[in-house]
């Protein structure tokens, strides 16, 4: 009877550790497949070049569908651009130019959200006060990098290079390309890209994704993909090797956020599916020896 | 003539048919393909040059004819009306004869044969190795050709290269024309210079044979093939490679120009065949597969090589899938040129891949039997 009884203690503590596990693999997906993370909460500012309304949360994403899968938390900060670096394991990020208390780069901790100033000093990466570096990505062998855009005749967008132990940026003015809500990511061997969003050329709307010199930011190669569709603000997955980025329309609030991902191999772009409202940057998580 | 079909997958493999990467294939989707010895072709004059020369002279004809009318006018002690009116004649004559020289000679020529700095010039080589056994001696050697990169005509025939040759690149930091020669030549199998005025070929190192590589047992060589340069004048190439042992992949190599020798980097992870290894604009190094049977779809990919090891980086589909083989990139345009050979026949096409879009666009049907091409390029 003993026997019996122990027998079914261990069978419901078995099926309660089976039962917990189920929820770690939803939430945790096992070493090797893609983990998403990614911030809600875009600047929102009354007035362009203004201060920003909203500050961010980090959230992880399940890339096959584009559902929230947790809300990790407050980043205390405006996010404009995510990245990890598979050197250090540590998730770093760009805020806006109108972040009402720190405008530079940040390291996010991926447990609580919480963001922290890499060098409080270091406002603006160091650079002229009206850089509004966004797009972080950084390389395998931990070199970030960012992308700014730049208005007027003649003048083109422009790519930094930042150091994270200080959180200093160095510019490469007038790369040559003039992108607008686009999306600046490493994709395996540590090919740079920068996907544009779609443009009236010709007469006729395309998207260009442009492989770049990761020296300079200037466009090495380029190369159409379609359906044209914003994809912004993205990563690679580490594991297919695909563009996801994020098709949103900031001017109209609560018109949907979806997640959008880009093969360059096929030069196809495929809408995944509405992700959550608000969802501004996202980003892998990559480890060194995938 | 002679036409069979084996089992290989390229041409320049010492197991395959033919020494020459010109032959045409069958892909049967397994890893396997069907080579297809090509026959020789037959140049044939485009006849638009023809016609264009044949107006040109009738224009010529009818400008020269009111120098024959300055004859009328003395020249000694004319009056001075008289003497005005041959100074005007005379200046009208030379004006006409300038013109007709400008139309005859230089422009058409130059626009047709030569065309002016920045436009892109498009060599070739005709002929294949089209060797009789299968790994044995080839029977063809080659002549150079300029082509017509807009229509695919032949511009001109250059003359005998006196080798078999099967990868051409122009290098433009010495302006100097290079080529591969087929395992099978019968000459000399390694690397080449090609007068560009003459077509004649000369071996960089006439005691290199086999590019210094070790030749293996059964075989006449490595069947290096796709010359390419870059914008620094390095050379790399390719060739083939089947099992056993199973897994083994293509190899890159790199070529001392000044010496003749390569250096083999093996497995580089990618099986292409009847392939066009060239670069592009910023040194992009891009290996063009032919057509391939994939989970039922026939797809053609453009694989971007690290320039280093010839490892992929990156991949890219074209559509719709059509062989370019042996190929370079047009350095005006940067768009992708090579050649697709028809089984059984050896009608060859100029094929353009736009990388940029994904597109393959077969231009027109080229002169019979062209085997290679690369365009003359000049330092940015």
């Amino acid at each position: 009877m003993k026997t019996l009884c122990r027998l079914v203690t261990l069978t419901t503590m078995l099926a309660a550790v089976l039962a917990m596990s189920v929820q770690v693999s939803a939430q945790d997906p096992p070493p090797g497949q893609p983990i998403l993370l990614g911030t809600t909460g875009a600047c929102f500012n009354a007035n362009q070049g203004g201060l920003c309304t909203q500050t961010s949360t980090l959230v992880q994403i399940d890339p096959s569908t584009g559902a929230l899968i947790k809300t990790i938390g407050p980043v205390g900060y405006t996010v404009n651009g995510l990245a990890w670096d598979p050197t250090t394991d540590k998730l770093y990020a760009t805020t806006a130019a109108g972040d009402v208390s720190f405008h530079g780069l940040i390291t996010i901790d991926p447990n609580t959200g919480q963001g922290t100033p890499v060098n409080p000093l270091a406002v603006n990466y160091g650079l002229d006060p009206t850089s509004p570096v966004h797009s972080i990505t950084i390389d395998s062998n931990g070199n970030a990098v960012g992308w700014y855009d730049e208005f007027g005749s003649g003048v083109t967008d422009t790519f930094v290079t930042f150091d994270k132990s200080t959180g200093f940026a160095t510019e490469f003015n007038n790369t040559g390309i003039n992108t607008g809500q686009n999306g600046l990511a490493f994709a395996k061997h540590d090919l740079l890209w920068n996907i544009d969003s779609p443009k009236f050329v010709n007469g006729g709307l395309t998207q260009t994704a442009y492989l770049l010199d990761p020296t300079n930011g200037h466009p090495l190669d380029e190369r159409d993909v379609t359906p044209p569709t914003a994809a912004a603000l993205g990563d690679f997955d580490p594991v297919g090797n695909q563009y996801y980025g994020l098709n949103f329309d900031t001017s109209t609030p609560g018109s949907g956020t979806y997640l959008v991902a880009i093969n360059l191999k096929k030069g196809t772009v495929t809408t995944v599916g509405q992700t959550v409202d608000g969802l501004h940057v996202i980003a892998f998580v990559k480890h060194k020896l995938i | 003539m002679h036409s069979y079909v084996t089992e290989t997958k390229d041409n320049d493999h010492p197991g395959a048919a033919t020494g020459g990467a010109g032959n045409a294939f069958i892909n049967h989707g397994n890893g396997t393909f069907s080579c297809i010895e090509r026959s020789a072709g037959t140049l044939i004059p485009p006849a638009r040059t023809l016609d264009e020369k044949s107006n040109l002279n009738a224009i010529a004809d009818t400008l020269r004819s009111p120098a024959s009318g300055s004859k009328a006018y003395p020249t000694k002690h004319p009056p001075r009306s008289l003497r005005m009116k041959t100074l005007i004649w005379r200046s009208a004559t030379l004006a006409l004869i300038l013109s007709a020289a400008v139309l005859v000679g230089v422009i058409p020529q130059a626009s047709a044969q030569t065309p002016p700095p920045g436009q892109p010039v498009l060599l070739g080589t005709l002929g294949a190795c089209d060797n009789v056994v299968q790994g044995g001696p080839c029977t063809h050697t080659s002549t150079l050709v300029q082509i017509d990169p807009d229509t695919g005509a032949l511009v001109k025939t250059i003359g005998p290269v006196g080798f078999t040759v099967n990868g051409l690149a122009w290098d433009m930091t010495t302006n100097k024309l290079y080529a591969t020669t087929a395992v099978g030549d019968v000459s000399f199998h390694g690397l080449i210079t090609i007068d560009p005025n003459t077509g004649q070929g000369t071996p960089v190192n006439a005691s290199v044979n086999n590019y210094g590589l070790d030749v293996t047992p059964g075989t006449l060589g490595s069947p290096v093939h796709s010359i390419t340069f870059d914008s620094n004048g390095n050379a790399v190439a390719w060739y083939d490679e089947f099992p056993p042992p199973t897994g083994v992949t293509d190899t890159f190599v790199t070529i001392n120009k000044a010496t003749g020798i390569a250096t083999e980097f093996n497995n580089t992870g990618l099986n292409t065949g009847q392939n066009g290894l060239a670069f592009a604009k910023h040194d992009l190094l891009w290996n063009i597969d032919s057509p391939k049977l994939v989970n039922n779809v026939v797809t053609q990919t453009a694989y971007l090589l690290d320039p280093t090891n010839g490892h992929p980086l990156d991949e890219r589909d074209v559509s719709p899938p059509t062989a370019a083989a042996l190929g370079d990139f047009n350095p005006v345009g940067n768009q992708y040129y090579g050649l697709k050979f028809t089984v059984f026949n050896p009608t060859t096409f100029l094929v353009v891949i736009d990388l940029k879009k994904g597109t393959v666009t077969t231009l027109a049907q080229t002169v019979d039997d062209l085997h290679v091409i690369a365009f003359v390029k000049h330092l940015p």
